[in-house]
């Protein structure tokens, strides 16, 4: 099963509103942006896959703003990366919550921090990208995944 | 009130996330403590009961899962009522989470306030 870019940016919208409330707007998908940090987490299970989400130095401090609810915090960016980590996780567990609903058997990795400069995974049968514009920032979102079942 | 309310989530932002709306509730700051995996939380339970655990089950070294299963079958550690803090949307899991000790799930995302009224719903319980 694969999900298009639109549900892609709709998951990844509603964890940012609730958790964050920051709201974005799709922007073009072949737009671009100067990596501050990429966060990945992949999944394994019914099938398998990998989330990758990228993100400028504005979205990121806007991120983590609205995560803790505060104005100004002198470690910001620091938080940002953090804050796009869990981003990363919880748009994953929506994505195969989506997939495959409360009695899919899908096992999600850790989340982790990766160098920016490296390309998001898109080496999977399917791939799916959205980029989404927020008031201070971008953010790119890329999902690849295999289509058939794999172990952990 | 009895114990202090334990924290675990590998997420540093999410600690803080979760011990602010903690806060918001009305439990004190100096009876929040914070662990970022499950045997963490296991050695923060041996120095000092809590009388809440808010736990995210996916977790690096020690998931959530693991640590509710070890807590309940420690008779040195006493046990504590759990909340699921979690992404985690497996019918099978959560019911393996309640039979641990789950007494709530609350499903990531979610919004501050729904934490802050889940928590504050207890507070009387926990007194």
């Amino acid at each position: 099963m694969t999900l298009g870019p639109e549900t892609l940016a709709s998951l990844t919208g509603e964890a940012l509103e609730r958790t964050a409330f920051v709201f974005v707007e799709s922007s073009d998908a072949e737009a671009t942006l100067e990596p501050a940090a990429l966060a990945t987490i992949d999944y394994a299970g019914e099938q398998a896959g990998r989330l990758a989400i990228s993100a400028d130095e504005g979205f990121l401090v806007e991120l983590a703003r609205g995560m803790l609810g505060e104005d100004e915090s002198a470690d910001a960016l620091e938080l940002g990366r953090a804050a796009l980590c869990e981003l990363c996780n919880i748009v994953a567990g929506s994505l195969v919550r989506a997939l495959g609903g409360e009695h899919s058997d899908f096992r999600l990795g850790i989340p982790a921090l990766t160098t920016p400069g490296d390309a998001p995974p898109q080496s999977g049968a399917d791939a799916t990208r959205c980029v989404l514009d927020s008031d201070e920032g971008r953010a790119i979102v890329d999902w690849s995944s295999s289509s058939g079942p794999v172990s952990s | 009130m009895n114990g202090s309310i334990l924290i675990v989530d590998d997420s540093p932002i999410m600690r803080k996330l979760v011990r602010k709306s903690v806060e918001i509730a009305g439990f004190p700051a100096e009876t929040l403590r914070e662990a970022e995996h499950g045997l963490a939380a296991l050695a923060c339970l041996a120095e000092e009961p809590a009388a809440l655990i808010l736990l995210d089950l996916n977790m690096p070294i020690l998931d959530g899962e693991g640590f509710a299963r070890q807590l309940l079958a420690r008779d040195d550690i006493p046990s504590a009522p759990i909340i699921v803090v979690s992404t985690e949307s497996n019918r099978d899991r959560l019911d393996r989470m309640r039979a641990l000790g789950a007494i709530g799930v609350l499903q990531k995302p979610f919004e501050p306030e729904e934490l802050v009224e889940l928590v504050s719903s207890l507070k009387e319980q926990l007194s």
